[in-house]
């Protein structure tokens, strides 16, 4: 980035203050330099849209005075995923490129936002039709992205999250550090800038970057190469460094390491705390410097850290949803103990939803270190609560972890019949709302099911699905899921990491039934348990909410990112 | 901007027919592009929203005015030009060196951030929030950021880097943006 147009985005965003000389400098620069211009241009044109579109939508009283007194309109963002369910469905980019997966995802979202929008309500027994999701064949993996602590991938890169498996294949790191875990057993800690190329997993070629290699007794030998040079470690730990502008040298952290040159037949080897660098004429001794090297410890270190802060911002946002009247079920999943069975609701008062009963369900750790979750495994466990009272319009969020979804159904959030509208009613109903089932399809697809209207005689729920995007590579991740249903506009929408994936029109007469509720699980009828079928949750929650309003998108949107991992 | 000319030739139709009701499609169309264009050249948020909603209230008095056929986005922008403008001066006779600077920088660059507003089309925008959420961790701490006032050192500090970099960072974050937003179907 160019010093001028650097110091002129600092000086317009009143982080610095510039001397009389150095404006008048900028402005001349400004006034004779187009490109320059355009440059500086493009760079407060994107700071001014994205404060805009990051910003909460504004109350306009004079402008809603003038237009004659506010109505509950659609929000901003509303209109926007309204303006992308009119476009066709985009088409792959023939290459890869950083934003391949998301225009997958995109594709997919508004592919079947479009045919659920138009098709109207699904019922489970139409077999509702989604668009194919074939995943293209991947390669091999070879190793797995173990840690990924403040990084940034170069241009061009795809954005890899952590647990991630990595194939043969270039790897451009840009900034911060990333832990790459071989099959081979190595274990390669990669620091940014850095261009690594994973060959197999007993090889890799540095093209520039550090790299730390560690090898512990079960792992098989392992050769990182450089543009002129061959690091063989057998066992315990070495670092190799090679800078943009060629220089290279090895160090042995740990153990001794045998360092070959390319059209070369015999090799040196190097004892630990020796170091050796490549020159014009050939391998020199170096200082040994081991703190270049990024280090277990200190991965491990800067990773706490970095989660630490996390947990801090998430805990303020979350505290301040706890504010908001229409929230009704909060549980955060802190401050409690491994051996408590009943789930704190973090809201209190009137109107607040009960504690939870916690049946079968183990306390572990949660998005973070130090944040509580409870663990599903299945049949018989859930957590049962209560709602005081029922409202039309309702949001469900919850950041799950899914591990498996080894049932057709697995029930996250469920209508819990009280025993006397269980016997003889295969459509429960509690004085005229429906039942609700918050569900996962083996297939992938988040939906809410809605049990039959008695007055309308038939027997199938309704399920709303969203596509398939839970799919067996998202198991094990943190996600964060929420369906909205919003009775002002009869529709219901479903929401993965912030980003609505699917709406869907509500027939009237929708009005959940929330009196009784089951996390984790549902009960089943006779005729179920006949069939085998159950719908117990295996995977991990640590935040469930329950709001009787419908959720912005924007809020959605803002409590996912604040709450990612 | 790329907006559906027929719904906002409606728009404008039933507004001047004495359905008022019908602005709202209007404050909805363009409501971004309007406060992502001012908020480009202000800093405090409050300031650019209260400019966008004096922006929509002289677009809709002036309304007759504008003439079909025309660029409503460029229309509306001149609006918010004079808007801006207007602010600065304000704000000159009791602000300092550096408040003056930026009112100079501001007319130096109008005619480019006009052109460069009428390049973005509405569809890019939005797509600006999944570009934003799909940005690798760090680029998109310090987007979400901000680098207004002592943030950028404040964020430096959080991540254990320095200004420069923070700067530097966001610039290329600002590239990866534009990029996202230019292709089609994200």
């Amino acid at each position: 980035m160019d010093r001028d147009l650097q110091d002129l985005v600092a000086a317009w965003l009143r982080n610095a203050d510039l001397s009389e000389p150095r404006r008048d400098e900028l402005l001349a620069r400004l006034r004779a330099d187009d490109g320059f211009r355009r440059e500086f241009v493009e760079e407060i044109q994107m700071h001014g849209f994205v404060r805009a579109a990051q910003s909460a939508e504004p109350r306009w009283p004079l402008l809603e005075e003038a237009l004659g007194g506010r109505r509950d309109e659609p929000g901003l963002e509303d209109s926007i995923m309204a303006r992308l369910a009119q476009r066709p469905a985009p088409r792959r980019q023939p290459t890869w490129n950083p934003w391949w997966a998301v225009a997958g995802l995109a594709a997919v979202v508004v592919g079947v936002f479009l045919a659920v929008r138009s098709d109207g309500p699904k019922t489970e027994t139409d077999g509702p039709h989604l668009p194919g999701l074939v995943a293209p064949p991947n390669p091999p993996a070879i190793a797995m992205l173990s840690h990924v602590v403040e990084a940034a991938w170069a241009d061009g890169e795809p954005d890899r999250i952590e647990g991630a498996e990595l194939a043969t294949g270039w790897l451009r790191l840009a900034l911060g550090t990333v832990q790459i875990d071989l099959f081979s057993g190595a274990r390669l800690f990669v620091e940014g800038p850095a261009q690594l190329e994973l060959r197999s997993p007993n090889e890799a070629f540095l093209l520039s970057g550090k790299v730390a290699c560690e090898l512990n007794a079960s792992a098989r030998s392992f050769r990182l190469l450089t543009p002129g040079l061959s690091v063989v470690n057998q066992g315990n730990s070495f670092g190799v460094k090679v800078t943009e502008s060629g220089e290279q040298e090895v160090h042995a952290l740990e153990g001794k390491v045998t360092i070959g040159r390319p059209g070369e037949t015999g090799t040196s080897q190097i004892l630990a705390r020796q170091a050796r660098r490549l020159d014009d004429s050939g391998l020199a001794e170096t200082s040994f410097r081991p703190e270049d090297f990024p280090a277990f410890e200190r991965v491990r270190d800067r990773e706490q850290a970095e989660a630490a802060r996390l947990l801090l911002a998430w805990r303020a946002a979350a505290d301040a949803l706890d504010g908001d009247p229409s929230v009704r079920v909060h549980y955060n999943f802190e401050e409690q103990s491994p051996l408590d069975s009943t789930l704190r609701n973090r809201i209190r008062g009137n109107g607040a939803g009960s504690d939870g009963q916690i049946i079968g369900a183990r306390w572990s750790q949660g998005r973070w270190p130090g944040k509580g979750a409870l663990e599903f495994r299945g049949r018989g466990q859930r957590v049962l609560l209560q709602l005081p009272e029922a409202a039309a319009s309702l949001t469900l969020l919850a950041w799950v972890r899914v591990d498996a979804l080894p049932q057709p159904t697995t029930s996250l959030l469920a209508t819990d019949e009280p025993p006397e509208a269980e016997s003889g009613s295969a459509s429960p109903s509690f004085n005229g709302a429906r039942a609700i089932r918050w569900e996962l399809k083996s297939t992938g697809q988040l939906g809410l099911s809605i049990s039959p209207s008695p007055a309308a005689g038939a027997s199938a729920w309704t399920a709303f699905p969203s596509p398939a995007l839970l799919t067996a590579e998202r198991h094990g991740q943190w996600l964060c899921l929420a369906t909205v249903v919003d009775s002002s506009r009869q529709e219901l929408t479903h929401f993965v990491n912030g980003i609505a994936v699917a709406r869907n029109k509500l027939p009237p007469g929708s009005a959940p039934a929330l009196s009784h509720l089951a996390i984790g699980n549902a009960t089943t009828t006779e005729s179920e348990i006949r069939q085998g079928l159950s719908y117990g949750f295996f995977g991990a929650v640590d935040e469930l909410l329950v709001a009787l309003r419908a959720f912005s998108p924007a809020e959605l949107r803002r409590y996912y990112e604040v709450g990612r991992p | 901007m790329d907006h559906d000319a027929n719904a906002l030739h409606a728009a404008i139709d039933e507004v001047l027919a004495g359905h008022r009701d019908a602005f709202r499609h209007i404050v909805r169309e363009f409501g971004l592009g309007v406060r992502g264009f001012i908020a480009s050249q202000l800093y405090h948020l409050d300031d650019v929203d209260d400019l966008a909603q004096d922006v929509f209230l002289a677009a809709f008095e002036n309304l007759g005015s504008f003439r079909k056929g025309d660029d409503f986005g460029a229309w509306l922008r001149g609006i918010a030009r004079n808007k801006v403008k207007m602010y600065f001066r304000s704000r000159m006779r009791r602000e300092n060196a550096m408040e003056r600077f930026r009112s100079e920088v501001t007319e130096l660059v109008e005619p480019d951030l006009e052109k460069a507003s009428l390049a973005v089309e509405e569809e890019q925008l939005a797509r600006l929030l999944s570009c934003i959420s799909k940005l690798p961790d760090k680029m998109r701490r310090i987007v979400q950021g901000g680098l207004e006032g002592q943030k950028a050192q404040a964020l430096a500090e959080a991540m254990q880097s320095s200004v420069a970099v923070i700067y530097v960072t966001n610039h290329r974050a600002h590239k990866l943006l534009r990029e996202c937003m230019a292709r089609k179907g994200v």
